[in-house]
């Protein structure tokens, strides 16, 4: 009867994971606001994540433009390198790519951090000292993620695509102007406003489930890293499964 | 505190500098789709827009100039495109350009280019409805020169069934005293007319066609793009150009002869006297049917050189095909 | 450990082996009357009743997983009783709103197990912040003058700008007991002050806290299983049974008690 164990903590963990965005849904709204925690959480989770976000950024339109270059050169398209490079880094490459390392770095950090706090009782702690723990420390950092991400995609995207300008240039001659207008001119908005609204669910899975996991987490260090480690995994997870539903949804309403 | 103060600028930074490529994103993708600028609607028909879609290009004289705003049928024949185009082409832009469906590159995406004509005209208003100009068709044109090739052919057999008539002496006083020859020569003579005429207008109509491949338009300008198939093409033109000087010769000297046996007959003479009489007359006759069959001859050498050209060789298979149809049916019957 | 200075003061500050004799009035302060309270099958609390006066200081004893963190927990209102009352300054904790519970708080120290520091900020900032969340309306300068009493109470001053990484296990607990006296409290709750400590550092902890009541005053819960704690804290001395108030006396008195429940604990 593993399997059905297995199953039954699954489905115990979706619920309890849908009651805690339930309770975050209900909280953000509501005085008193954490505002200066807020920016706070801001600053280490959107600023502080920068540099990672943007050397992987860089890394992979550079990688990805070498990459293409040999097929393109193939058929002749070479000079449609800026312009496939752009609609795959804006659309897809990009977001995905940004949220699963802000997911590893982010993720793994909130889940920890919260975690601890709840085994040494820094939570109760807070309570204590009249400060709603709930909001203080899970709305703050979810609203965070969540206005974040969508920056560090953007950040991310244009590093990128710099990235792609240089591998261009690695082993042909493109002008920095001519390499923009190719990227802009096969863009369309159809492109860029599903890819954008999408960063934000990314960035709310990675602060809620970070969230869920540490707030929940059991007593004990040995607790503390299994928050860390799951709340990586099951946002990572749950990141493809949006992706996946947000194509379909973009492709239903024509948008794709 | 000071600490916190520093965050907040760095923070700052951070997020105006994600806005800011957000903002550039948006605002060089509005400005390709023409959204920042001040614009005007213009509408052409189509029957077939190529799979044309809301947002392609849109150039005039090879310029961007808008997007394609909006695609309505009409009816079943008749597809309306709306243009929006940016302002400082409304002074530039006049009623008679011509608006024809395109590719951008080899693989590239459907455009719209509106393109100027020589003759004057007033500029376009808001909601001037342009004349549009299909997609040049290379199975109509070909099409086309098969049917000067068939007059021409039918020509050169009435002629040489003249000449025969002509050549065999006992009929030919009976045949000469009637007065069907000069009509039979009349006939012929529109015959070949129409001929050459439709044979210019098909050469013409390849020369359109080549100028537009060397500017290098349209999917088949993409595919003439290989200098090597582009001067085959150009032979073929110029084969066919020939063809149309030679007829045209013919057609010309046919001419000559009736206006001679004419001048003969109107000077009481009568076409018998006129033909027998004179020799050079007669030979100058003999000449010039001599030099009709030589140019026919040479003409449908012309037609065979196109018939194996690869591009046009499906068109003439077909063609085969489907005379071998009718002559099947033809014996069934 | 750092300063042996502090550690001599405080050693000095109250010698071993006397009693507290802080005046004690008959103004109840928590009134708790039958408690329950169960995780699933496990009934920690059941039928609790415990009074506590303005001034007095009782030691909950009990076996570990008896119930004695769930009992204050549930005084501080971070647990719902099952049942039962828990009055505090005349307000029944399981009742009140949030916000008469923050209201409420702010007149309750609470000293974890284990400090619950908060790591991400300094010692400074961990005293400010319960002055800040509960919206008392103080300036900067009189934050400060308040950061440093609490903290030259505990005898830990120059720490101010250390993290509490930075600290030894000793330090952590006093800086944490300076957090919970900065609000002048009127009671406090102590959950197992001297646990994870070396008897040396926990008899000075002890010795720290009764110095501190002796200053201010307070009425506190010191829930602990430690002799020393038991012996020279506590005015009265209650022992938690099977979730009930079992035994409440004076430590002399529970010492030479021949009931076989209670013995056990006072044999060592």
């Amino acid at each position: 009867m593993a399997t059905d164990t297995t199953l039954k903590k699954f489905l115990d963990e979706t619920g309890r994971i849908a009651v805690f965005t339930g309770r975050f849904l209900n909280e953000w709204f509501r005085p008193r606001y954490e505002i200066s925690e807020f920016f706070r959480q801001c600053y280490i989770i959107g600023y502080k994540s920068l540099p990672l976000i943007g050397l992987t950024g860089f890394i992979i339109g550079l990688v990805m433009t070498m990459q293409l270059r040999p097929s393109m050169v193939n058929y002749g398209v070479e000079s449609q390198i800026p312009a496939i490079v752009g609609i795959s880094i804006i659309r897809e490459i990009g977001p995905i790519i940004t949220a699963l390392i802000f997911a590893g770095k982010i993720g793994s950090s909130i889940g920890a951090e919260l975690g601890s706090m709840k085994v040494t009782e820094q939570i109760d702690a807070m309570e204590v000292s009249g400060t709603n723990p709930f909001k203080y420390l899970v709305v703050s950092r979810v609203l965070a993620t969540t206005f974040m991400l969508p920056v560090l995609v953007l950040l991310s995207d244009c590093i990128a695509l710099y990235g792609s300008y240089l591998g261009v240039n690695i082993k042909g001659i493109t002008s920095w102007s001519l390499f923009w207008n190719k990227v802009f001119t096969n863009l369309i908005y159809a492109d860029i406003f599903p890819a954008f609204i999408k960063t934000f669910f990314f960035g709310f899975i990675v602060g809620i489930i970070g969230c869920y996991k540490g707030y929940h987490s059991s007593k004990g260090t040995e607790g503390v890293g299994r928050s860390a480690n799951s709340s990586v995994v099951v946002s990572s997870v749950l990141i493809f499964i949006t992706d996946l539903l947000v194509v379909q949804v973009t492709d239903l309403i024509g948008y794709g | 505190m000071a600490k916190t103060i520093f965050n907040y600028v760095k923070l700052g930074i951070f997020v105006i500098a994600g806005m800011a490529f957000l903002v550039i994103l948006l605002y060089y993708i509005g400005k390709n789709r023409n959204i920042f600028h001040p614009s005007f609607l213009l509408k052409t028909h189509f029957q077939h827009i190529q799979g044309l879609q809301p947002g392609n290009n849109v150039r005039y004289a090879g310029i961007q100039a808008g997007a394609v705003k909006s695609i309505n049928i009409l009816n079943d024949t008749l597809i309306e495109v709306v243009l929006d185009i940016d302002n400082k082409f409304k002074n530039i832009i006049r009623q008679n350009a011509r608006v024809s469906i395109g590719n951008d590159g080899f693989v590239g995406n459907k455009i719209v280019n509106i393109e100027p004509v020589k003759e004057e005209a007033a500029l376009v208003e808001e909601d001037n409805v342009l004349a549009s100009k299909e997609a040049l068709d290379t199975d109509a044109a070909l099409r086309t020169l098969s049917g000067t090739n068939q007059d021409i052919a039918d020509i050169a057999r009435e002629l040489k069934t003249l000449l025969t008539n002509i050549n065999q002496n006992p009929a030919l006083v009976k045949l000469v005293t009637s007065d069907e020859i000069p009509n039979d020569i009349r006939a012929a003579l529109a015959d070949i007319r129409r001929a050459a005429h439709q044979l210019q207008l098909s050469a013409a109509e390849v020369n359109t066609l080549l100028d537009s491949v060397s500017r290098g338009k349209g999917s088949l300008g993409a595919l003439f793009q290989d200098t090597l198939i582009y001067a085959n093409l150009l032979n073929t033109s110029e084969k066919i150009k020939l063809a149309g000087e030679e007829s045209n010769r013919i057609t010309r000297q046919v001419s000559q002869v009736v206006q001679s046996l004419k001048d003969h007959i109107d000077q009481g003479k009568g076409p018998v006297q006129a033909i027998l009489r004179d020799s050079s007359m007669t030979h100058s006759l003999q000449n010039s049917l001599e030099n009709i069959e030589k140019g026919t001859s040479s003409f449908n050498q012309n037609m065979e050189a196109l018939k194996t050209n690869f591009l046009f060789r499906g068109y003439f298979r077909r063609l085969d095909k489907k005379e071998k149809k009718d002559s099947l049916r033809a014996v069934r019957e | 450990m750092a300063d042996p200075d502090s550690n001599d003061t405080v050693i000095s500050g109250v010698a071993p082996g006397i009693s507290r004799s802080a005046p004690q009035s008959k103004e109840e302060v928590i009134v708790i009357s039958h408690l329950y309270k169960s995780f699933g099958s496990n009934r920690v609390l059941q039928d609790f009743n415990l009074t506590l006066y303005k001034g007095q200081n009782i030691v909950v004893l009990g076996k570990s997983g008896s119930g004695k963190s769930v009992l204050i927990k549930c005084i501080i209102g971070l647990l719902r009783p099952d049942a039962g009352e828990i009055f505090v300054f005349g307000k029944n904790v399981p009742e009140l709103n949030h916000f008469a519970l923050d209201e409420l708080r702010a007149r309750i120290g609470f000293l974890f197990q284990s400090n619950a520091l908060y790591d991400s900020m300094t010692v400074r900032d961990n005293l400010e912040f319960p002055l800040r969340r509960h919206w008392i309306q103080v300036t900067q300068a009189q934050v400060n003058d308040m950061v440093m009493e609490a903290l030259e109470d505990v005898g830990l001053a120059h720490t101010v700008d250390m993290m509490p990484v930075e600290l030894s296990g000793g330090m952590r607990k006093r800086i944490a007991l300076a957090r919970t006296l900065i609000l002048k409290p009127d009671i406090i709750l102590y959950d197992e002050p001297t646990t994870g400590l070396d008897p040396i550092t926990g008899k000075e902890i002890i010795d720290l806290i009764v110095e501190i009541q002796n200053k201010y005053n307070t009425a506190s819960l010191i829930i602990s299983h430690d002799m020393n704690c038991v012996r020279l804290a506590s005015d009265l001395v209650a022992v938690l049974i099977e979730g009930k108030c079992y035994a409440l006396d004076t430590y002399d008195r529970l010492k030479s008690s021949t009931d076989p429940n209670v013995k056990p604990f006072f044999e060592q």
